[in-house]
């Protein structure tokens, strides 16, 4: 016997690029950097059994390289306007 | 055609996506067609990343749901043309294991409409995101 399916969900969206200010620049490279220090910190981990400390590392180490993307990209960012 | 549901059933339906979800989600938006289906493994250049609001969708309403709070990444990963865009349900791992929407996405057209190519260091904003339910 032949089943009716259901209706598709669709999905509309739509983005934006732009350069960002300096001012917004700076902003990032700040937060970037309280990122990578704050990923730095050992201290929540003291805690944690070996597992949780398994997954907790494997999220610092996620954190940290996704931050030190983000001030290369900024840093990068900064010179090209500098000339 | 298919069948028809109630408004109310459509928004359960809707919001279901956002509580399997969860509260972790993060966004990529690569170069390139999207993989076959959401399990595949990523593929193209990952042009831009950016974790997503803990409330990352308003509450469905008439069988529609969009995006709430700022979905943007401050400074793009890679550059190239946007061809499709995957959410995770993690922050950590962004994978096949862990993708569980994905669309196209182009300049001018696409499921998601970006306004331009992307740029190292370019600001992506995603400006609004609705999914809408086809059983009105």
């Amino acid at each position: 016997m032949a089943t009716t399916p259901l209706g598709e969900i669709g999905v509309k969206a739509t983005a934006s690029v732009k350069w960002p200010t300096m001012a917004e620049a700076q902003a990032n490279l700040a937060k970037a950097q309280n990122e990578v220090a704050r990923a730095e910190s050992v201290a929540p981990y003291q805690s944690m059994s070996a597992a949780d400390l398994a997954d907790a590392l494997r999220a610092h180490q996620s954190a940290h390289a996704f931050a030190e993307r983000k001030i290369e990209a900024i840093q990068a960012e900064q010179l090209r306007r500098k000339g | 055609m298919a069948i028809q549901l109630r408004s109310a059933t459509r928004d359960a339906r809707l919001d279901a996506i956002e509580t399997y979800g969860g509260t972790s989600c993060a966004c990529r938006i690569y170069t390139g067609a999207q993989p076959a289906d959401v399990t595949v493994a990523n593929s193209g250049t990952l042009l831009a990343e950016f974790n997503l609001p803990a409330d990352w969708m308003a509450a469905a309403s008439g069988g529609s749901k969009a995006k709430a709070g700022t979905w943007q990444d401050a400074s793009a990963d890679g550059t190239g043309t946007p061809g499709h865009f995957r959410i995770y349900n993690n922050q950590t791992t962004k994978d096949g294991t862990t993708c569980f929407i994905q669309g196209s996405a182009a300049v001018g057209s696409g499921d998601m409409n970006f306004d331009g190519t992307v740029t190292t260091g370019q600001q992506v904003t995603v400006n609004t995101f609705t999914l809408t339910d086809g059983n009105a």
